[in-house]
């Protein structure tokens, strides 16, 4: 992971715990803040940084939907996908 | 008889008015242009045409930065996103795809060289075309 990626990845995770922290949601001018520093990054990554973000988001973010997929699975007798 | 010039869906996520229209002003979350960053106006102030402009993304909001695009979408922005019809900019601006990445990202332009703050309040008078997308 490069610099302007790990950066990236702090930023969110400062976001997605100031989300939590105020109950879920925040205001839309905390909002545009972060949106303005998330921009400045994103501008000056290379296209392939950007993809590693993607990427990032897509197994990071899906991570949680997933568990609770296992959850059901389980809960209703079966085994679950990810046993080996 | 002039040929109709074709016309683009443009999404941006925006920070709102009361009134539910896009909140203008220079930010990256509001309709309108962060000089030195969107857009540089010369020494006289003026903005000239495909040199840059307010960000957009073309066609399907998909392809919104991760930052901008709502978690339905796979991102993690929670502005509401707005669209509009680039042929809804009027005669002051016009949409210009990015040529580094014409599929994802494009910019709202000055079709003409004007002041800076002239393109400002173009951008602001599109406020009430722009309408919000359910995603």
């Amino acid at each position: 992971m490069t610099t302007a990626v790990e950066n990236y990845v702090e930023l969110l995770e400062s976001q997605l715990l100031e989300r939590a922290a105020a109950g879920g949601g925040l205001s839309q001018d905390r909002e545009g803040e972060y949106v303005e520093q998330f921009d400045l990054l994103w501008r000056g990554m290379s296209p392939q940084e950007q993809d590693a973000v993607e990427v990032y988001l897509t197994s990071e973010l899906a991570a949680p939907e997933d568990l609770a997929f296992i959850d059901v699975e389980v809960a209703e007798g079966h085994v679950p996908r990810r046993a080996a | 008889m002039t040929a109709a010039k074709p016309t683009t869906k443009l999404f941006r996520a925006f920070k709102t008015q009361p009134n539910g229209q896009p909140l203008c002003g220079a930010a990256g979350s509001m309709l309108g242009v962060r000089p030195g960053v969107d857009i540089t106006p010369d020494g006289s102030g003026q903005v000239q045409p495909v040199t840059g402009g307010m960000s957009v993304t073309p066609g399907d909001p998909v392809y919104l930065p991760p930052f901008l695009r709502p978690a339905s979408l796979g991102g993690h922005g929670t502005l509401p996103v707005f669209a509009l019809d680039s042929n809804a900019l009027g005669e002051k601006l016009t949409y210009r795809p990015d040529p580094a990445k014409p599929t994802k990202h494009g910019f709202v332009e000055p079709a003409i060289a004007m002041l800076l703050t002239a393109y400002s309040a173009a951008l602001a008078e599109t406020a009430a075309a722009w309408k919000v997308v359910p995603l």
